[in-house]
């Protein structure tokens, strides 16, 4: 069972952007490529506004009979319904996604950037015969072109009295989609009518094969010759999946050619032949074909679409801003390796990957939603990663710098805060084996849920950690007028050492501690009922 | 980016939604060019679609 809750929808250039969450057997769908998406963004261009209804539908769409080809005339019913059609397009993208996982990453309120499902407008149907399979196949125009019919041969390739072939394009409006936007999957469907054929043909029988188009198609027979044998889907979708009497949409999964022609200026053409009429292949000796719905006047929900996940995106391993240079990524995803930013340059960096984080020299950095192992801050530098999930393996602000982590996941190995440094950290998922503040340094960790091994604060450093949820620590060593400051901690301490003028407060702390200090140690409420 | 409607524009949508039909407006001889159509599809989605939770079988 699929639910589908409308967050909000707008009128866009080209059609409707819907805002959606969504479940799928009462587990709510984790969007974009790694899951934390809570509402996604879902693009529908030519939308779709009838919906098949063969006993209530009142507007009737035909297609003629094809006496060459032995096809019989058909007829639809369909219903003016656009709440019904927009339902069925979202809940029709939404299980075809790529990009779907579960709840478990989640971030709630998150918007993901957008899912585009364009409807064909027009899709032309195109037929061709001849007594020489050669020369039929080799034409550049065909007999026929359809641009009206909803119910026809998505491939068709046969020898009945004579060859027959039929070929398809389908021009599709990409032109919504933003041109940085990366591309990390697309899908072109076809919806089989429940009265899709398969043929005689076993020897050498057809499947359809998804292809490009050369040039821009006319609109007449010539696009026939202009169907193209270079595949954009390395699987062709089977003759028998469109024999089995139940009307669905077909996929074809985009290769990376495929992708790489999708058109985000202007229309994306595709084309579709079958997979027996390329130029190696063996000569039909009876029927192979299959059914499908086109596009209809004014739009069905069974019409031809294209399916495309995208994303903001920039790839660069590598970024280096200097000499007061200013550098701005507004949502990337990428893989970047080091960005280092020195001598007064600033850089802004939002939604990144990245390896190392360097900041010098009087430089600025803001890096917000960042997965960073290392974070280096030097000379009054001031890095700030806001809302990060990190994966931190060491955090070193040295020499007057001042670095701040806010909302972040972190497995922090090291922490090192030193000459006249000040650190902050607040609700911290952290993994710290050592913190250590020196010589006038700062470090303030709030809220944090922590692993911390060794804790150290010397030489009239200041270190506080407040609210930690659960903290194991081995080691608290306090030394030289240095303060450290826990409260409502859950600790386990081993050992702690206090020397010179220390002052070790420990508040509401649920510790277990093997040895104190002899000096100035205050302890409240450490034993709770 | 979304886009706004003049009123004009809605009230002459509306019309066609209260007195006829999308399909029956883009079927007359005299018809309306694509981005119009397209534009009279988004009004009547958007009018129709209620911000609630829908359950699909």
């Amino acid at each position: 069972m699929l639910e589908i809750e409308i967050i909000e929808s707008n009128i866009i250039e080209g059609g409707i952007e819907v805002f959606v969450r969504a479940w799928q057997d009462g587990k709510q769908i984790g969007f974009g490529s790694n899951g934390t998406v809570d509402i996604e963004r879902f693009r529908l261009i030519n939308p779709p506004v009838l919906v098949q209804d063969e006993v209530n539908g009142d507007i009737v769409i035909r297609t003629e009979e094809n006496v060459e080809l032995q096809l019989p005339a058909t007829e639809t019913r369909y219903r003016e319904d656009p709440e019904e059609a927009t339902l069925r397009a979202l809940e029709e993208t939404i299980l075809s996604l790529k990009n779907k996982h579960d709840d478990s990453k989640i971030i709630a309120g998150k918007r993901g950037n957008t899912t585009t499902t364009v409807y064909a407008d027009p899709s032309a149907y195109m037929f061709n015969t001849d007594a020489s399979w050669a020369t039929m196949r080799a034409d550049g125009t065909s007999v026929g072109y359809d641009t009206t019919s909803t119910n026809e041969a998505v491939f068709i390739s046969e020898k009945i009295t004579n060859y027959n072939a039929g070929r398809n394009i389908f021009i599709f409006d990409t032109s919504g989609i933003p041109d940085s936007d990366t591309i990390s999957s697309a899908t072109f469907s076809i919806k089989s009518t429940t009265d899709a054929g398969s043929g005689a043909e076993t020897t050498y029988p057809a499947n359809g094969a998804l292809v490009g188009v050369t040039g821009t198609p006319d609109g007449n027979t010539s696009d026939y010759g202009k169907v193209n044998e270079t595949r954009y889907a390395d699987t062709d979708v089977l003759r028998s999946a469109f024999a089995n009497g139940v009307a669905s949409y077909k996929d074809w999964v985009m290769n990376a050619t495929g992708i790489a022609n999708i058109n985000k200026t202007g229309n994306t053409n595709l084309g579709i032949r079958a997979s027996n009429q390329f130029s190696d292949s063996t000569v039909p000796t009876a029927r192979s074909f299959a059914k499908g719905y086109f596009s209809a006047a004014s739009g069905t929900t069974d019409d031809p679409k294209l399916v495309i996940e995208h994303e903001v995106g920039i790839i660069s391993q590598d970024i280096t801003a200097t000499a007061q240079a200013t550098t701005s990524l507004a949502k990337p995803f990428t893989k970047l390796r080091a960005l280092t930013v020195i001598a007064q340059a600033t850089a802004s960096f939002i939604r990144e990957v990245q390896r190392t984080l360097t900041a010098t020299a009087q430089a600025s950095t803001s890096v917000v939603r960042e997965m960073a192992k290392t974070l280096a801050v030097t000379a009054q530098a001031t890095p700030v990663l806001n809302k990060g999930l990190l994966y931190a393996q060491s955090l070193i602000v040295t020499a007057q710098a001042t670095a701040s982590l806010v909302k972040t996941q972190v497995t922090l190995v090291a922490m090192t805060v030193t000459a006249s440094a000040s650190a902050t950290i607040s609700q911290l998922y952290v993994l710290g084996v050592t913190l250590v503040a020196t010589a006038q340094a700062s470090t303030s960790v709030g809220k944090v849920k922590s692993l911390l091994r060794t804790l150290t604060a010397t030489a009239q450093s200041s270190a506080s950690v407040v609210k930690s949820g659960l903290i194991i620590s081995r080691e608290l060593i306090v030394t030289a007028t240095a303060t450290v400051s826990y409260t409502l901690g859950r600790t386990l301490f081993r050992t702690i050492t206090a020397t010179g003028r220390a002052v070790v407060s420990l508040l509401k702390d649920y510790g277990y501690v093997d040895k104190y200090p002899e000096n100035d140690v205050s302890y409240e409420d450490k034993y709770p009922e | 980016m979304a886009k706004i409607l003049t009123k004009q524009k809605i009230d002459a949508f509306d019309k066609v939604l209260r007195d006829s039909s999308i399909h029956a407006e883009i079927i007359k001889p005299e018809k309306m060019d694509r981005a119009t159509k397209v534009e009279l599809k988004s009004h009547a989605i958007k009018k129709a679609l209620k911000l609630k939770k829908y359950v699909r079988n």
